[in-house]
């Protein structure tokens, strides 16, 4: 779906994107994750053909993106510091939105009043609150069917029950029509929820990708306890950490559960468990042996 | 679905319209007010002193006065900048920009669906305003509507212009309040920096007083606010109008304007460019377009140091009107530069870490392109200050002084004679006036030369006047007097170079009432015509003079305090005298008027004046001695009222 190739981004001599390689497949949920200045937002107004890059190529099904309205009509952003026009209300933006997106859904639109019973469509959109605001752009967005959405900080300022029930309304929308969906965060525990895949920034460089699920079969949460001391565990084990609470071992090791397990089990333990690791635990351990410290990354 | 490369969004459009009726709305009320409003309130007015004969010429100058003055180019220069810089007022603001550039609409759309927004903006009020006049016009039962259809063309092409050059205002800054103050700068620019040249010029050199007009219709609001002011613009009878202070007919002025039209489009095309180019990013920065960073940098290091030198010289220090002056000014002007510079790096960078091993270096080769410009002008390299042309050089000599006069060839070699005089008189002309007292008088003497191989070249002298020169003939001021003391110098200075077929309308003169109190004694054509013959007389036998010193304690007894004010007419294209030297044209017949200050000598001009009836024993006219006489007692008696 979209494809990021050798990009290079210079604000007034300093590099903002350093050489950025991303590849998003269609209907996936991509969470792009790092601190603050990594260059999340900077590399997705370049995707949604807002920037024009210093060097590299952005393709969105193929396509240059910049300048193509072709398929900007079938993306839809969401930014982080949200614009409405000066005393527009919702019902404004709609016909907005309605005449510059072809795909648009008026029904969809009045379908949707229900799910955002809060918001006034008649009142002026500044005056709303911040999370109401979203709502709003989440509305609006959902109407104009999106083949690609892409979400900066999509869920700042949303109250729990709101965050839940606009997620479940963007995946259900997902499961209707293929729905790729980009979203930029700070907040690991955020994304895991909801990314099946994950790249993290830092300093303007993607120095990680890939799917949640090769990233929860590279490592392992082990478990397990010995009647005495431990024996000595195989050399081929790649153990990235290892901690102990009287005999009960806790091992963090790289490599498939079963096989992990299975050498373990043959060392006779009291017993041994493969415990799920959460994703922020995953990236702990993966980016460990960075030079930077993982703390920052992982807020 | 949308084309691919759509060049119009009816939706931005629409957004544009409906967002911004405000803008559109004043620009609205304000055409209207300005013309079909104006056009009735002026045509509906009371004319019951009107002749019959005259009502309908009369009401037809009324209407076309009222329609050219709604020409002047400052509101509609005002509202361009106001509908181009809201039209594209996203582009100042990071999220809006990033908003409007993630729809699915190009830049090329943006730019012409913005375009077409401000035009019909701009351009709807003017022909409904047209529109209504028309009805306006007819419902006064006017039918003469060719001035009406010129109002519209000039107006459609500054419309053109101004906006164009708003919208090139509007994309070259990410800055709202940057974008307006750019406007300002761009429509005077040109103007500001060549009154800086000649500033720095005049104050350093001797006798340059850089005479050069060219440039002004680089300075768009000047030039054509100069052109359209409405207190500039005259009616002629055949319902065209002029302007006397630029040569301005209704046909220039289509020419003019359709140039600025032309040069709407080229601006239009590149403000395209500049959007395509531009880099969102620049938000909020105050230039976008890379390479004009340092004409920002250089201009306003040099127009606003140049300023303010200017502005702090003239508080410390008084200069010397002949020149040569370097201190207080150029290490002021330095140091303002110098600060400017970077300041307006500052500016640029939105940061006070400005001092760059780059910037140093670039403000280094400012301030020494500074003082070798000093150094050239001071030392005169290019010898400019000891030039005087050869007779067989000069197609056309003007001086002006007490007042303008064209020279006829055969006083060319006397002027030539006066202005090597003073070019040589550098030394001790400068020394003069570096020395002279606070109430020392002096004068100036301004020559204009227009060459054979068509270059112009203009001087200016200043030089003391002290009563013990006035009878010296080998000194300057004598000189000139005599050289302007020519009956057809005074007839033309006066009454054009058709002085001999002037028709009079009407005139006046101030007398005093039994020596005391001043009132106007209006005369009429037959009573102007019997002047000017007597006057005309009185110039012939050299009775007739204008002093160059009038303050003179012989002149005062000579020169009445009183003015004579006659209107006239000439023929078309009749030849005067501007006082910069300019060959100018009168229009057909539009009307010229003049005011002669009489002598005593003036025996059969004061003659005439009695036997009209015009003065009397108990009305007559007061010399200045017996005019500062008569102040003096006023002053008095007002000292003596507030005492009391």
């Amino acid at each position: 779906m979209i494809v990021v190739k050798d990009l290079v981004k210079y604000f007034h001599g300093f590099c903002a994107l350093d050489h950025v390689n991303m590849h998003v497949p269609k209907a996936a949920v991509y969470g792009l994750v790092g601190p603050n200045g990594a260059g999340k937002s900077t590399l997705l107004r370049h995707i949604t053909g807002i920037y024009r890059p210093s060097q590299g190529q952005i393709l969105v099904q193929g396509e240059p993106v910049y300048e193509n309205t072709a398929q900007k009509a079938r993306m839809f952003y969401i930014p982080d510091d949200l614009f409405y026009f000066f005393q527009a209300d919702t019902l404004e933006m709609k016909s907005f939105y309605a005449g510059l997106y072809p795909a648009f859904d008026e029904k969809l639109f009045e379908k949707l009043r229900d799910f955002f019973p809060s918001i006034d469509v008649k009142r002026n959109i500044r005056r709303l609150s911040k999370g109401m605001q979203k709502q709003v752009a989440f509305w609006l967005a959902l109407c104009c069917h999106p083949g690609l959405m892409v979400l900066d900080e999509p869920v700042d300022g949303l109250d729990p029950v709101m965050r839940r029930q606009l997620w479940s309304l963007i995946l259900s929308h997902g499961q209707e029509q293929p729905l790729t969906i980009l979203i930029s965060s700070h907040n690991l525990r955020e994304l895991e929820d909801v990314c099946d895949h994950v790249g993290i920034m830092h300093q303007g460089k993607l120095v990680l990708e890939r799917s949640l699920c090769d990233l929860q079969n590279t490592i392992c949460k082990v478990q397990l306890a010995f009647a005495h001391a431990m024996p000595p565990l195989p050399e081929e084990l790649d153990i990235l950490q290892m901690s102990n609470m009287g005999r009960v071992y806790t091992i963090i090791i790289r490599g498939d559960g079963v096989q992990i397990q299975r050498q373990l089990s043959a060392l006779n333990p009291l017993f041994v468990d493969i415990l799920p690791l959460t994703l922020e635990e995953i990236f702990i351990y993966e980016m460990g042996g960075n030079d930077y410290a993982v703390k920052e990354i992982l807020l | 679905m949308l084309s691919k490369r759509s060049f119009f969004s009816k939706t931005i459009f629409l957004k544009n319209i409906t967002l911004y009726w405000p803008v559109w709305a004043c620009w609205l009320l304000v055409c209207l007010y300005r013309l079909p409003f104006r056009i009735f309130v002026n045509l509906s007015a009371d004319f019951t002193d009107i002749a019959p004969a005259e009502y309908d010429r009369y009401l037809e100058q009324q209407f076309l006065e009222t329609v050219y003055k709604g020409l002047s180019p400052f509101l509609l220069f005002l509202f361009a900048a106001i509908t181009a810089i809201t039209l594209f007022s996203y582009l100042y603001q990071a999220r809006s920009a990033h908003m409007i550039h993630a729809l699915p609409v190009c830049r090329e759309s943006l730019y012409l669906t913005n375009l077409c927004s401000g035009l019909c903006f701009l351009v709807i009020p003017q022909l409904l305003s047209f529109l209504a006049s028309i009805f306006v016009c007819f419902f006064l039962q006017m039918t003469h509507l060719e001035g009406l259809l010129h109002w519209l063309l000039l107006s459609l092409g500054m419309t053109l212009a101004a906006f164009a050059l708003a919208v090139f205002t509007a994309l070259v800054t990410g800055h709202m309040a940057a974008a307006y103050g750019f406007f300002i700068i761009f429509n005077y620019a040109f103007v500001v920096l060549r009154s800086q040249v000649q500033y720095i010029m005049s104050t350093i050199s001797y006798g340059m007083t850089l005479d050069f007009q060219f440039g002004d219709f680089l300075s768009p609001l000047y030039f054509l606010g100069r052109c359209f002011g409405t207190s500039s613009l005259y009616l002629n009878s055949n319902g065209t109008f002029h302007n006397d202070f630029l040569s301005l007919t209704l046909k220039t002025a289509h020419f003019y304007v359709g140039i600025y039209a032309i040069a709407a489009l080229a601006l239009f095309f590149l403000a395209y460019l500049i959007y395509r180019k531009r880099q969102l990013e620049s938000a909020g920065d105050i230039i976008t377009v890379h390479f004009l960073k340092p004409v920002f940098r250089w201009g306003a290091a040099y127009t606003l140091g140049g300023l303010f030198a200017y502005l702090g010289t003239s508080i410390i220090h008084r200069y010397s009107p002949a020149g040569g002056d370097l201190l207080p000014l150029i290490p002021l002007l330095l140091a303002a530069e110098f600060i400017l510079f970077f300041a307006s790096e500052m500016v640029l960078q939105k940061s006070f870490r400005i001092f760059q091993t780059k910037r140093l270096a670039e403000s280094g080769a400012l301030l020494a392109i500074t003082l070798i410009f000093v150094f050239c002008v001071h030392k005169d390299i290019l010898r400019l200050e000891q030039r005087v042309p050869k007779e067989e050089e000069i197609e056309m000599a003007c001086i002006s002084g007490t007042y303008p006069i064209r020279l006829s060839p055969e006083d060319y070699e006397a002027l030539l004679g006066i202005h090597q005089k003073l070019a040589s008189s550098k030394k001790d002309i400068q020394s003069y006036f570096n020395h002279m007292k606070l109430d020392a008088s002096y004068t100036s003497l301004n020559i204009y030369y227009n060459l054979k191989n068509g270059t112009r070249l203009a001087r200016k002298y200043f030089y003391p006047v002290e009563e013990r020169y006035l009878d010296q003939a080998d000194y300057v001021l004598y000189q000139i007097m005599s050289l302007s003391h020519r009956p057809e110098y005074y007839l033309q200075y006066h009454f054009t170079d058709a002085y001999e077929q002037l028709t009079f309308v009407e005139g006046s003169l101030g007398v005093y009432i039994n020596g005391d109190y001043l009132t106007d004694q209006v005369l009429d054509q037959d009573q102007c015509r019997s002047i000017f013959d007597a006057f005309q007389k009185d110039v012939q036998e050299g009775n007739y003079r204008i002093y160059s010193y009038p303050f003179a304690e012989d002149y005062k007894k000579s020169i009445y305090a009183n003015t004579l004010f006659l209107d006239y007419t000439v023929p078309k294209d009749s030849v005067y005298t501007g006082y910069d030297g300019e060959q100018c044209r009168t229009f057909a017949k539009s009307v010229q008027s003049t005011a002669i200050t009489l002598t005593t000598d003036c025996v059969h001009t004061l003659e005439a004046l009695g036997r009209l009836g015009i003065i009397t024993e108990e009305r007559r006219l007061i010399t200045e001695e017996e005019f500062q006489l008569l102040m003096d007692d006023t002053e008095k008696d007002l000292e003596r009222i507030f005492h009391q």
